[in-house]
């Protein structure tokens, strides 16, 4: 049977149905939902890094309008810590034992504080304004415990410690790879590089800031929450358990979200309290952060500082990696952060056939926010190192930085392919697709051009950088909680189709793609399908929406319910034209005898049918509505190329990024489109790691990347996240390498250009200026800082 | 709402805001709200009282009188950008706004008289009304003033505005000839703001001529205050405009500043405010004479 609705089904670029609302001003996000008579939440945050305290709320209490103020001996600390714990993958770092569950965050501080931000208690007042007003009456002493901000101030000897339980601010040590094998690579090489990297922090910043709305019936005892999550039924189980209340009678929907990028993965320990508090209460309650709010309590991203080093043979074939990371996990460790270590080993050989790979990772606590998934996660650290350091050792040893990717690709017929570090790449061809983005550049002419221009005082550059990603995480068993992709499919009497998706919509275009796969595979028009997502209510299961999983489990999912529909629909046409099933043929919505195809019934007379239940087989229940829990096989593993070509003037240290050329491969591609968005979105927090971002701390502690406009005089001026304005032209490319094991082919790649971004505009700028022989940069790569490094250090 | 409570007022006329300033402890202008709305928010101004001026008609609009461009001071960045006269008149002034971060939506609602009396070095409308030679018209309870725009900001964020005054408006001399301005600027990416914003005034006979007649240069975002770069102006103004020229005069553009003045921060330090201040002169200096041909010197 070969179904497929070839206007809308996919690999069709149409427009998204989200659109219309998304720009005409229609969203409605959490904050933008009436509620009558919602008490307000002020949570009491600390302003210190590092301290004991107490707190005086007496006078709070008084303030005219104060419903309640909670302080540590007001509220009931959960027995589980917020996010709960969960253990990884499937190779984990030998003998390395877990982090202590002491190590996980409470819901509140009782007596000591460990960053600025932390929740001390909260206020709950009948306006916003109240409550906030009631927070500036509240009397906080600290007793200043010394700040450790860095994992070098963490783990120097006199350093306080953050947690009785690791008196050393070390959470966890060990190592991942073959290290004899590695350390003997380098030992035979020829040519060896080592690069140091620090730990640039940088904050997702989705566009809405942290908001929850809970509302709780004391007669039925439900508790309904109204959040900012990427994860609403994974939500609901975890604020089940941390509550102690029964999970069904909890129930999470997620309006239209701005934005996730794996900071509203987990949920956090205002999100348990708001829960907590309207349960007390027992009535609605909401809090809505301010964009400083989010910014100082938001996980951020990256943290891996160390050192990185790559070996290469006299002929150009790369012998091992290495790396000694120090990750800074900030002041607890996140739901993720300790699995993340072990992923980014996972592929930190990248797209290349390397025989040895060993990295070190030493988790560190410090007096900072949490560190976890951010876009990229921890291949953009892994990937932005491997592939600086290809570039250095390949200049090192006199060669063509492009002809030794090329050297060292994978090649197509090594799939599956088994990492140095573990992992098991589904499919590939690197070099099909490097070449495009060569070709695209004029890549030797453009070398030649390179060096003409330099007589003239002109420098160009040309980075590369190649990546995958770790891609709709994953098997079952892979980590220790549920990974599958749900996909529910109802098809209504009419012929109009329902998709219940247990992902996360929140910006990336699942009303179009999620429904283009149901137009695939049911042969029905996008028009009649709606997709419904985001709530626990309406939707039976879910995982919600990150690692790249939706277009391969979800979509997946949604293939298979579809398969599972057309398949009995094929027996009530069989029963219906008199023939067996196995002679019905299904195409673009109609299904026919093989033999006698003029006596084809519609889909949508079958579902009427199905749905009547009085014409069907015997054996056969009414309904035509299928649910899958998918269950991949493995994850899937997209790759690409990233070519940048950059104009760095050397008497300000200004550059242009003169040419941008993504070359992209995520399997088969639903909605290209939808895909070009994923890829230049990526690419802008990608532009912004490697040129703009890295949160900041003062030595105490305090926060200083709060706003992201700061007209405070003497200020950064606030925390850059690259607008248009910062964005080059982009040109996407693609190959398609399908997935052997999903349904459709596809793979996830919402990280690519997170990932592959930062190596390819370091690689640019550090090319450009070569002639200076300059030391590595630094990223964010400041136009201040190219220029100090020119006329500082430059040599010629 | 997060900011504190407040009484707000509306102003029928510039008598009336006036007495509204003088009888509250602690009032403040709203016009755009651009600059004020984000410091109410985060607790860091807490007036008392706001005066609401923009329902007031003669604090806008832009006219020519003899001699003089007067800008109302609830003009805003769009209608100050999209105005044919002082394309015509004061090019500077449009040029420099085209430059001011934000998008549509911040240009339809701030004002100039706003931005001038919040005075922060990273705004753009100063170095262009020092160039243009501006004065700034304020009101109070003495009637009202002229002050020129190099007296009225006194430092970063400080004006000689007194809490009973506002600006009403902006004027500008009119200059016989053919005036052109130019606004080059190095952004602060996070904020848009000036590291060094060059506002470039210059006046020639006719669209042909390149005999400059006069030239006034002004920078901003480089000190607390917008500063004039006399230098520069100096190897300019009476001469014949030549490629060399220009680029000598923007080579010169340091030599005639306070160089310990030059703010040393986060968003950039002196050392690099300096080396950006001679290509921006330069390219404001080229915005300036547009496509008038300069030839070399024989």
């Amino acid at each position: 049977m070969t179904p497929n609705h070839s206007d809308s089904g996919i690999g069709s670029s149409v427009s998204r149905k989200e659109d219309r609302k998304v720009l005409l001003g229609g969203s409605k996000g959490v904050d933008d939902i009436p509620l009558s008579d919602a008490l307000h939440i002020q949570f009491i945050r600390s302003e210190k890094a590092h301290a004991t305290f107490t707190v005086d709320a007496t006078d709070a209490r008084d303030v005219s309008g104060v419903v309640a103020v909670y302080t540590p001996d007001d509220i009931k600390q959960s027995e589980t810590t917020t996010p709960n714990p969960f253990t990884l993958f499937s190779a984990p770092m030998e003998g390395v034992p877990y982090p202590d569950d002491s190590l996980r965050q409470r819901s509140f501080a009782e007596d000591k504080v460990h960053y600025h931000g932390e929740i001390i208690g909260m206020v709950v007042a009948e306006t916003q304004r109240i409550a906030r007003d009631a927070l500036d009456e509240i009397t906080i002493e600290y007793d200043i415990i010394g700040p450790v901000v860095t994992p070098q101030e963490a783990t120097a000897d006199d350093a306080a410690a953050i947690h009785e339980s690791v008196p050393d601010n070390v959470a966890f040590e060990g190592g991942q790879g073959d290290r004899d094998l590695t350390d003997e690579q380098f030992e035979n090489a020829a040519y060896t590089v080592e690069l140091e990297k620090d730990a640039q922090r940088v904050s997702p910043t989705p566009l809405e800031p942290r908001a929850a709305i809970g509302q709780y019936d004391e007669a039925t005892e439900h508790l309904d929450i109204i959040a900012t999550t990427q994860i609403p039924h994974a939500y609901r189980r975890l604020l089940a358990q941390m509550l102690e209340h029964p999970e069904n009678k909890i129930d999470v929907t997620v309006p239209d979200m701005g934005g996730g990028f794996g900071a509203r993965q987990h949920p956090y320990p205002a999100d348990v309290l708001v829960g907590w508090c309207a349960v007390d209460l027992e009535r609605t309650v909401k809090w809505r952060s301010t964009r400083t709010e989010n910014q100082l309590v938001e996980n951020d991203g990256r943290g891996y500082e160390g050192t990185w080093e790559i070996a290469l043979s006299e002929q150009g074939d790369i012998l091992a990696v290495r790396a000694d990371i120090r990750y800074d996990l900030g002041a607890w460790i996140a739901r993720g952060a300790a699995s993340l270590a072990e992923a980014g080993n996972l592929l930190m050989t990248g797209l290349y056939d390397i025989p040895a790979a060993y990295s070190h990772v030493t988790g560190i606590v410090t007096n900072t926010a949490r560190i976890d998934a951010y876009r990229g996660v921890s291949a953009t650290p892994m990937l932005m190192m491997l592939e600086r350091l290809v570039s250095k050792v390949a200049k090192k040893a006199g060669m063509d930085p492009a002809a030794v990717r090329k050297r060292n690709f994978v090649d197509p017929d090594q799939f599956p392919y088994q990492t140095a570090g573990g992992a098991k790449y589904d499919s590939g061809d690197y070099e099909r697709n490097f070449d495009i983005g060569l070709d695209e550049l004029d890549y030797s002419s453009l070398r030649e051009r390179q060096e003409q221009l330099r007589e003239e005082g002109r420098y160009i550059g040309i980075g590369i950088s190649c990546w995958t990603e770790v891609a709709g995480l994953g098997p079952c068993g892979h980590i220790d909680v549920a990974t599958w992709g749900y996909g529910g499919v109802q098809v209504h009497p009419t012929g109009e189709v329902t998709v219940y998706a247990g992902s996360s919509n929140h910006g990336q275009g699942h009303e179009t793609s999620l429904g283009q796969v149901a137009s695939h595979e049911l042969g029905v028009p996008l028009d009649s399908v709606t997709v419904v997502e985001n709530s626990t209510k309406e939707v039976t299961e879910g995982v919600g929406t990150y690692a790249s999983r939706t277009a391969a489990l979800t979509g997946g999912a949604v293939a298979k319910s579809c398969r599972k529909i057309v398949q009995k629909g094929g027996k009530v046409a069989a029963h219906e034209t008199g023939v067996t099933p196995d002679v019905i043929e299904f195409d673009d919505g109609t299904y026919y005898p093989i033999d006698s195809p003029e006596d084809a019934v519609t889909f949508s007379e079958v579902a009427r049918q199905v749905h009547m239940g009085a014409d069907i087989p015997e054996e056969m229940e009414p309904g035509l509505e299928e649910q899958t829990y998918y269950d991949p096989e493995n994850c899937t593993w997209p790759f690409g190329t990233h070519m940048v070509v950059v104009e760095v003037d050397p008497d300000t240290g200004e550059y242009d990024i003169d040419q941008y050329v993504a070359t992209e491969d995520c399997g088969v591609q639903i909605n290209p489109t939808i895909v070009e968005g994923q890829i230049v979105g990526g690419i802008a927090q990608g532009l912004g790691q490697a040129l703009y971002e890295e949160v900041e701390y003062a030595d105490d502690g305090t926060h200083l990347s709060a706003p992201l406009r700061d007209e405070t005089l003497g200020s950064n001026g606030g925390y850059t996240v690259p607008k248009a304005e910062h964005m080059p032209d982009i040109t996407i490319k693609s190959t398609t390498t399908p997935s052997p094991h999903t349904p459709h082919g596809a793979k996830g790649m919402g990280e690519s250009g997170t990932v592959a971004a930062p190596g390819a505009i370091v690689n640019a700028i550090e090319d450009a200026i070569e002639p200076f022989d300059i030391d590595p940069m630094t990223p964010p790569i400041t136009p201040e800082k190219v220029w100090m490094a020119i006329n500082r250090e430059g040599k010629e | 709402m997060h900011t504190e409570q407040f009484s707000y007022h509306r102003a029928e006329s510039v008598e009336h805001a006036v007495e509204l300033l003088e009888t509250s402890d602690d009032a403040r202008i709203l016009a755009g709200g651009q600059g004020l709305i984000p410091l109410m928010k985060k607790r860091e101004l807490t007036p008392d009282a706001l005066v609401d001026i923009t329902q007031i008609d003669e604090l806008r609009g832009i006219e020519r009188t003899d001699d003089t461009i007067r800008i109302g001071g609830l003009s805003t960045h769009r209608e100050i950008a999209d105005s044919a006269l002082l394309k015509e008149t004061a090019p500077v002034i449009p040029r420099t706004v085209a430059h001011i971060t934000g998008g549509q939506q911040v240009h339809n609602v701030a004002t100039i008289g706003g931005n001038i009396a919040r005075a922060h070095p990273g705004y753009d409308y100063e170095g262009a009304l020092l160039s243009a030679g501006s004065q700034i018209v304020v009101s109070g309870p003495a009637g009202k003033q002229r002050v020129p725009v190099s007296e009225f900001v006194r430092g970063p964020c400080s004006t000689t505005l007194a809490e009973t005054q506002l600006v009403t408006s902006i004027e500008i001399p009119v200059l016989s000839g053919d005036r052109r301005g130019g606004y080059a600027k190095k952004k602060e990416p996070a904020s848009g703001n000036a590291i060094v914003g060059v506002a470039t005034d210059l006046l020639f006979d006719d669209d042909q001529s390149t005999l400059v007649k006069s030239a006034r240069i002004a920078v901003n975002g480089l000190q607390g205050c917008a500063v004039r770069l006399d230098a520069t102006e100096n190897k300019l103004e009476g001469k014949q405009l030549t490629p060399d020229r220009l680029e000598a005069a923007a080579g010169d553009a340091s030599s005639s500043l306070d160089s310990s003045a030059v703010l040393d921060n986060k968003k950039a330090s002196a050392e690099y405010r300096l080396c950006l201040l001679e290509p921006q002169v330069q390219k404001s200096i080229r915005q300036a004479v547009g496509e008038r041909t300069l030839y070399s010197q024989t």
